[in-house]
């Protein structure tokens, strides 16, 4: 053994003099006394909950910008995202100018087939009212047929002065805008109660104007909405036709109907009043007429619709038939709100309002071509309010565009005949 | 170890961890060479081996078992003071001798080998156990243990040049 091989033995051995038995008795009591793992689970414990709070902070961090992503995509789906939307089996009534406007021209979305025409105002009892307007409108014959048979069901009445732009009231009445017509001018007289089972006015509105866009009734057909294009300056005119008393005057920008953008639509609760003013859209409330939001037709970052395909572009002329109840559209479950804009290149074509939460843009739908013969020239939801239902008219042809509101994405039901459609009169369900 | 052991008896258990108790700290103290550090390395060990005491099935592994414990929270232990930013006084237990100034020489060389190699030292030259034994006890080749040994006396010796061999036998 070496000198450092002895001393380190030596050593050894006098630390090892230093550690007494009764210390290290004590060490293994305490050890044993201790809660046992409790110091070791603990820290494991710790160890455990912090790597848990970790990975959740990671996983919350994860969940919120998926979910910001899910919800970007959702407002701004990319180019063919989502499911074509279904094709309903309904019949699109679509206005037809060469044909007399008390017939539509139904279109039948399954096969894209146009059917032979349909009247237009539709009574109960499988009925249908017509009006026979004379030269210069000087009288008007009001016939009650049978929608099936085209036959008189009842006499008919033959009425002075001019009467038109029928609203079906429920039961035996209609609303008729009631006009003095010569060959030069023609003056307002207001408004009719008509009961076609009695053939006769029940009832004069004298006060109230309902122009060539008719009029919007309340789902409780208390309260009439009609745009008067007498007044001073355009407006809207809600008038009780329990009292005859206007309700109130809304001074809305609506300009000459039938050349620019326009037209009113009721929320399915009747609560709210939406109006299209062709570059904005403005809501009121439905029953006071106070003044609620107001949305422009603006996106809010670039148009989630521009991947919808080149063709989708912009027209710059005003379109005919442009009236109330053609330019905007509410879903019957409320949500979607869709609108025509003006031919103002900058906001042309479709905006797609969502109304959960608060109002806002939802999509904006270009117009396809910047041709000055085509564009949308009518709007309206199934009766499910699953899709959109846009008319759209070019020269030689046009389509209905069936669009799923919430991605954009659509089928185009081509149809050669439509060159001369103007909007869209009502959705029925086929046969 | 009798049979109660191996079944998992409390009672026995803590009996052999008393009978061993000494010499793994003294084991502990000599490795850190820090007594304070040694009394928690091996209360650690203790409350390890007790948790375990389960998967003890040899009766005659117990002690290279629980001196694999000691070992291990020992080094532990060491990790644990280097993370430390504030860690304790590397306290130096002066050991009873009768050249107080040769043992702090010796100490402080004996300090300066890793834990693991004190620790084969300690084993060697405390305990007297062959290199084969140690190898068994901290489940070490013996190559390993081999050089370990080798390598602690050759610093040792550098560290300390006056205990070369030409003294050993004035030394001894």
């Amino acid at each position: 053994m070496t000198v450092l091989e002895d001393r380190l033995k030596r050593y050894a051995a006098g630390r090892a003099d230093g550690v007494s038995t009764s210390d290290a008795d004590r060490l293994v009591t305490r050890a044993l006394t201790r809660p046992r793992s409790q110091a070791r689970w603990t820290r494991h414990g710790l160890n455990v909950a912090a790597a848990v709070a970790l990975s959740l902070l990671l996983i919350a961090g994860g969940i919120v910008l998926e979910g910001q992503l899910v919800a970007r995509r959702t407002a701004a789906p990319p180019p063919g995202a989502g499911p074509l939307p279904p094709v309903p089996n309904e019949i699109v009534n679509l206005d037809n100018e060469s044909q007399a406007g008390e017939f539509v021209t139904p279109f039948r979305l399954k096969d894209a087939k146009i059917l032979p025409p349909a009247y237009r105002w539709t009574l109960s009892q499988g009925r249908a009212l017509v009006l026979e307007t004379s030269s210069f409108c000087s009288t008007v014959t009001i016939h009650v047929v049978d929608r099936s048979t085209g036959r008189d069901v009842r006499p008919a009445v033959t009425l002075p002065d001019c009467y038109g732009n029928p609203v079906v009231l429920p039961g035996t009445r209609v609303l008729l805008a009631h006009e003095h017509a010569t060959d030069q001018r023609s003056q307002n007289l207001g408004v009719v109660s008509y009961d076609w089972s009695l053939g006769r006015v029940v009832r004069n509105y004298p006060d109230v104007s309902m122009g060539v866009s008719g009029g919007l009734l309340s789902g409780d057909a208390t309260l009439l909405y009609t745009i008067n294009p007498d007044a001073s300056s355009t407006g809207l005119e809600i008038t009780d036709l329990t009292s005859g008393a206007r309700v109130a005057h809304l001074d809305v920008a609506i300009t000459q109907v039938g050349l620019n953008a326009g037209g009113i639509a009721l929320s399915p609760d009747g609560r709210t009043l939406y109006v299209n003013e062709g570059i904005r859209l403005r809501t009121f409330d439905a029953r006071t007429g106070k003044a609620g939001a107001v949305v422009d037709f603006t996106m809010p970052r670039p148009s989630p619709a521009a991947w919808l395909p080149s063709w989708l572009s912009i027209t710059a002329d005003a379109k005919e038939g442009f009236e109330a109840g053609r330019g905007i559209a509410v879903d019957p479950t409320g949500r979607w709100v869709a609108a025509l804009s003006i031919d103002d290149p900058s906001v042309a074509g479709i905006w797609v309002f969502d109304t959960s939460g608060s109002i806002h843009v939802a999509r904006h739908i270009p117009e396809p071509t910047r041709s000055r013969q085509a564009g949308f020239r009518g709007v309206a939801f199934s009766r499910d309010g699953t899709v959109l239902y846009a008319l759209y008219v070019e020269a030689q042809q046009g389509s209905i565009d069936v669009i799923a509101p919430e991605t954009g994405r659509f089928r185009a039901l081509a149809n050669s005949r439509f060159s001369d459609l103007l909007g869209i009169a009502r959705v029925d369900p086929a046969p | 170890m009798d049979e109660g052991l191996a079944a998992g008896s409390s009672a026995d258990f803590e009996r052999l961890l008393r009978a061993n108790a000494h010499s793994m700290l003294r084991f502990a103290d000599f490795v850190l060479h820090d007594r304070s550090a040694a009394e928690d390395a091996v209360q650690e060990a203790f409350m390890i081996a007790w948790n375990r005491r389960q998967t003890l099935r040899e009766d005659s592994a117990f002690v290279p078992w629980l001196r694999t414990i000691v070992l291990r929270e020992c080094l532990r232990w060491r990790r644990r003071r280097f993370l430390q930013v504030l860690g304790l006084s590397d306290r130096v237990i002066a050991p009873a001798t009768s050249d107080p100034a040769l043992q702090v020489d010796l100490g402080r060389a004996v300090r300066r080998l890793s834990p693991a190699q004190r620790a084969v030292v300690y084993l060697h030259f405390f305990e007297d156990q062959t290199l084969n034994q140690i190898a068994t006890e901290l489940r070490l080749p013996e190559s390993t243990v081999k050089s370990r040994l080798y390598e602690a006396l050759r610093r040792l010796q550098r560290a300390l040049p006056g205990y070369g061999p030409s003294n050993a036998g004035e030394q001894a």
